[in-house]
C-alpha cells in the first residue's frame, strides 16, 4: 500500500497485509494482531505514560490493559511525544511526527478588554494550580496588567483549581475562566489577546503554540518552566514587560501530518 | 485594671474537636501563661446568655489538656460526650478558685480591657456581644490578630467562611481600641488592608509567639522503622503539600528509591486537597514513600520531631510558623518557605525556599541529604544558638500592648 493509494473505507476489517494504525489509546487491540496484520501507534498525549499520578484508577486499568496486551504487538510507532514510549517498555524505533494548527480562519469579535490568554487543559496537564499561584505572585508585584482568560477542556485533577477560581470570584475578577471553548471562541481569544501562554505538559504536539503562531500571536511556553509557578511568574512578568515577537507563522497542514503519517507506516 | 481574655470559642472548639490545632493551641498556651503570671489581673470570660460571665481557669485547662489525653484520636463517641458533659459541669466553678484568687467581683467594668485573642469568626453573633459589652460596662477591646489571610487569599477557603471571617474582622476592626498582631508580616497585611478600609488611627503592637514547649511526656517511638523528613500541618492547599509531592517525585527519579528517605505528612486533612490526595492514591502513596499521620497527639508528635532527619515547611501563606519554632525546640534543622512571616520566626537558623519554586526546594533538600556532616553541624549549631521564647514573654508583651 502506498500512502497515494490509502482510501477511506467503510468498515474496518484488516487483512493480511494491512497496518492498523492506532490514533491515540485504543483499548486492548491485540484481537487484530496476528494474521498478517501489523499495528503501528501513534502516541499524541504522553501524560498518561508520564504522569500516571493524574489519573483515575479506571484510567490507570485502561492504560495497563493496553500496555500489556497492544503494545507487544506493535511493530511501529509514531509520536508527538519524544521518548515517552520508552517509559511503557516501547525498545523500536519511534518516528516524530510534527503537528499543525487548528481552529476556523473567522472568528466571532470580543468586547476590547485588554487579557492574556491561558490555554491548554484546564487540570493537572495545564498546570492549572502553578498558573494561580503564578498569577496572584503578579497582581501583587504588578499593579498594572491586563486580566487572564483561562480558556481550555476540563481534564484531570482539575477540582482543587476550579474551587479556587470560584471561590475567590475569579481573584477579585481578574482571571476568567472559559471551559470548553468552541474552536471559534478560541480563535477569536487567541485574536485579541495580549499573548498567550501555553498550558500544556510537556509531550504533545503542542497545539496551543501551534494555533497561536498560526494566529500570529507571541506564545510563551508553559513546557519551558514545568510546574514552577515561581519561574512561570518571572517569564510572564517578562513578557508583560517587553513586547515579544509573534511565534513564525507555520504553513503546515492537517494534510501534511497525514501524508507524514502515511509516509511512515508505508515505508 | 482587669484584662479579660474571652475564651468563648476555644471552650466551643474543645467540645467539637479532638485535637487542637494551631489558634487554639496558641490561645491555650497564651491564656496558660496569663494565669499563671505576675501582677497584671487577668480573668477569662465566654459569652453566655446575655453577657460575658467569668470562666475558672482550672475548667479551661481540664478541658482543653484533654484534647491532647493519650486516648486515640477516635475514641468512642460514648466516651468522649461523657467527658465533656463533666468537664462543662466545672465551668460554673466559682471566681474564687482563679488563679490568685483576685478580688475581682463582677467581671467588665469601666476601664477593664476584653481581650479577643481566638477565633471568633465561627460565632456569628461575636462581634455583636463584645460591641454590647463595650458599649455598657464601658470597656475597652483589644484584638489580638493572627492573620487576615481568608481576606487577602479567598481563593483558599470556602467562600462562606472567608465571608464570615470578613465581615466579623471588619465589624472588630470597627469596634477594637488596641490591635496586636503575632508578626510583623501579619502587622504590614493588615496596616495595608486598614489603608483601603481608611482606618489608620490606632497603632499595630507587633507581640512574638512563645516556642517554648510545655513539658510532655515523649512516645517511646515514631512507629516509622526507616528515615524519614517530617512535615508538620492540616493538609491544606495553603499549607503546600502538592509541592512536597512534586519535589519527593522527582527525587525518587532522579536519585532511587533506596536513596530517598520518607516523607512524613504529620496532619489532619482540611479543604482543596482532594487533587492531591488522588495523586497519592494513583501513585500508592509514592510507593510508600509518603506516610499519612492525622490523629498524632502531643506525645506521638513529639517523638515524630525526636525521630526525624529534619523538618519542611513550604507553606504559601502564614500568619506566624509555629511548626518552624517547635522544630527548632526540638533541635531539629527546617528547610521553611520564605513567604510572609516564616522567616520571622526562625530566623538564620531555618534554611529557606520560594514555595513557588519546586527546583529551588529539591535543591535545597538534595544539598541536606548529601551533607550529613552539614546537618550534623546544622544541628549542633541550633543547640548552641536557639533561645526558645517563653510563654510568659508573649503574655507579657500582650499585657502591655493592650494597657
Amino acid at each position: 500500500m502506498r500512502a497515494s493509494q490509502a482510501t477511506v473505507l467503510d468498515s474496518v476489517v484488516p487483512a493480511a497485509g494491512d497496518l492498523l494504525l492506532m490514533l491515540g489509546a485504543c483499548g486492548d487491540a491485540s484481537r487484530f494482531a496476528g494474521n498478517g496484520v501489523s499495528l503501528a501507534v501513534l502516541l499524541v498525549d504522553a501524560a498518561p505514560i508520564l504522569r500516571p499520578d493524574w489519573l483515575t484508577a479506571s484510567e490507570r486499568d485502561l492504560q495497563d490493559v493496553w500496555r500489556r496486551s497492544t503494545l507487544p504487538h506493535v511493530s511501529l510507532a509514531l509520536s508527538a511525544t519524544g521518548s515517552s514510549l520508552r517509559q511503557v517498555g516501547w525498545r523500536g524505533p519511534v518516528h516524530e511526527i510534527a503537528g499543525a494548527p487548528v481552529g476556523p480562519d473567522a472568528a466571532p469579535p470580543l468586547p476590547s478588554r485588554r487579557f492574556v490568554l491561558a490555554a491548554g487543559p484546564i487540570g493537572a496537564a495545564g498546570q492549572t494550580r502553578h498558573l494561580l499561584l503564578a498569577w496572584r505572585r503578579l497582581m501583587d508585584a504588578v499593579p498594572d496588567r491586563p486580566d487572564l482568560v483561562i480558556a481550555g477542556d476540563v481534564g484531570l485533577l482539575a477540582d482543587d483549581g476550579l474551587a479556587q477560581i470560584r471561590n475567590s470570584e475569579g481573584l477579585g475578577g481578574k482571571v476568567v475562566l472559559v471551559p470548553f471553548p468552541s474552536a471559534s471562541l478560541r480563535a477569536a481569544l487567541l485574536r485579541e489577546c495580549v499573548f498567550c501562554i501555553a498550558m500544556e505538559a510537556a509531550g504533545g504536539w503542542g497545539r496551543v503554540a501551534l494555533d497561536a503562531a498560526a494566529a500570529g500571536k507571541p506564545c510563551l511556553s508553559a513546557r519551558e518552566t514545568p510546574e514552577n509557578a515561581a519561574q512561570l511568574s518571572l517569564e510572564i512578568a517578562r513578557w508583560l514587560a517587553c513586547s515579544p515577537p509573534p511565534g513564525a507563522r507555520s504553513s503546515r497542514t492537517w494534510g501534511d501530518v497525514a501524508g507524514d503519517v502515511l509516509a511512515v507506516v508505508s515505508a | 485594671m482587669t484584662v479579660w481574655v474571652d475564651v468563648g470559642d476555644l471552650i466551643d472548639y474543645a467540645g467539637a474537636f479532638r485535637r487542637p490545632s494551631g489558634v487554639q493551641r496558641v490561645v491555650f498556651e497564651l491564656c496558660r501563661a496569663l494565669a499563671a503570671g505576675g501582677d497584671a489581673a487577668v480573668g477569662f470570660v465566654r459569652h453566655g446568655t446575655a453577657e460575658f460571665e467569668p470562666v475558672a481557669w482550672p475548667a479551661i485547662a481540664a478541658m482543653f489538656g484533654s484534647l491532647n489525653n493519650d486516648a486515640p484520636a477516635k475514641a468512642p463517641a460514648g466516651m468522649w460526650v461523657r467527658q465533656m458533659a463533666a468537664l462543662r459541669a466545672l465551668l460554673a466553678v466559682p471566681l474564687s478558685v482563679l488563679p490568685g484568687a483576685r478580688a475581682m467581683g463582677a467581671p467588665l467594668r469601666r476601664g477593664d480591657v476584653l481581650l479577643v485573642a481566638g477565633a471568633g469568626w465561627s460565632d456569628p453573633d461575636h462581634v455583636s456581644q463584645v460591641a454590647r459589652a463595650r458599649q455598657l460596662h464601658g470597656v475597652k477591646v483589644a484584638l489580638l490578630i493572627y492573620d487576615i489571610i481568608p481576606a487577602l487569599r479567598p481563593e483558599w477557603f470556602d467562600p462562606v467562611q472567608s465571608a464570615r471571617f470578613r465581615n466579623w474582622f471588619d465589624g472588630m476592626l470597627a469596634i477594637s481600641d488596641r490591635l496586636l498582631a503575632i508578626s510583623g508580616a501579619t502587622a504590614r497585611d493588615l496596616a495595608a488592608y486598614r489603608l483601603q478600609a481608611g482606618r489608620v488611627d490606632l497603632p499595630i503592637h507587633v507581640v512574638r509567639l512563645g516556642d517554648g514547649l510545655p513539658d510532655l511526656r515523649v512516645a517511646a517511638s515514631s512507629g516509622i522503622d526507616r528515615p524519614y523528613v517530617l512535615f508538620v500541618s492540616t493538609i491544606e492547599i495553603r499549607k503546600n503539600h502538592a509541592l512536597l509531592f512534586d519535589v519527593w517525585r522527582r527525587l525518587l527519579h532522579d536519585r532511587g528509591h533506596d536513596q530517598v528517605p520518607a516523607l512524613v505528612f504529620a496532619g489532619r486533612r482540611g479543604g482543596l486537597t482532594g487533587d492531591l490526595m488522588r495523586q497519592l492514591e494513583a501513585s500508592d502513596y509514592l510507593d510508600g514513600h509518603v506516610i499519612l499521620r492525622p490523629d498524632a497527639n502531643d506525645s506521638e508528635m513529639a517523638a515524630l520531631y525526636r525521630g526525624c532527619r529534619f523538618t519542611l515547611f513550604p507553606s504559601l501563606y502564614e500568619g506566624w510558623g509555629l511548626p518552624v519554632a517547635e522544630s527548632l525546640a526540638f533541635g531539629r534543622p527546617c528547610l521553611a518557605s520564605s513567604a510572609s512571616s516564616v522567616p520571622e520566626v526562625g530566623g538564620d537558623l531555618v534554611r529557606y525556599f520560594d514555595p513557588l519554586d519546586p527546583d529551588e526546594c529539591a535543591r535545597a533538600v538534595a544539598d541536606v541529604l548529601d551533607d550529613a556532616d552539614g546537618l550534623a553541624e546544622w544541628e549542633a549549631r541550633i543547640a548552641r544558638e536557639y533561645r526558645p521564647v517563653p510563654w510568659s514573654r508573649t503574655a507579657a508583651m500582650v499585657l502591655d500592648g493592650v494597657a
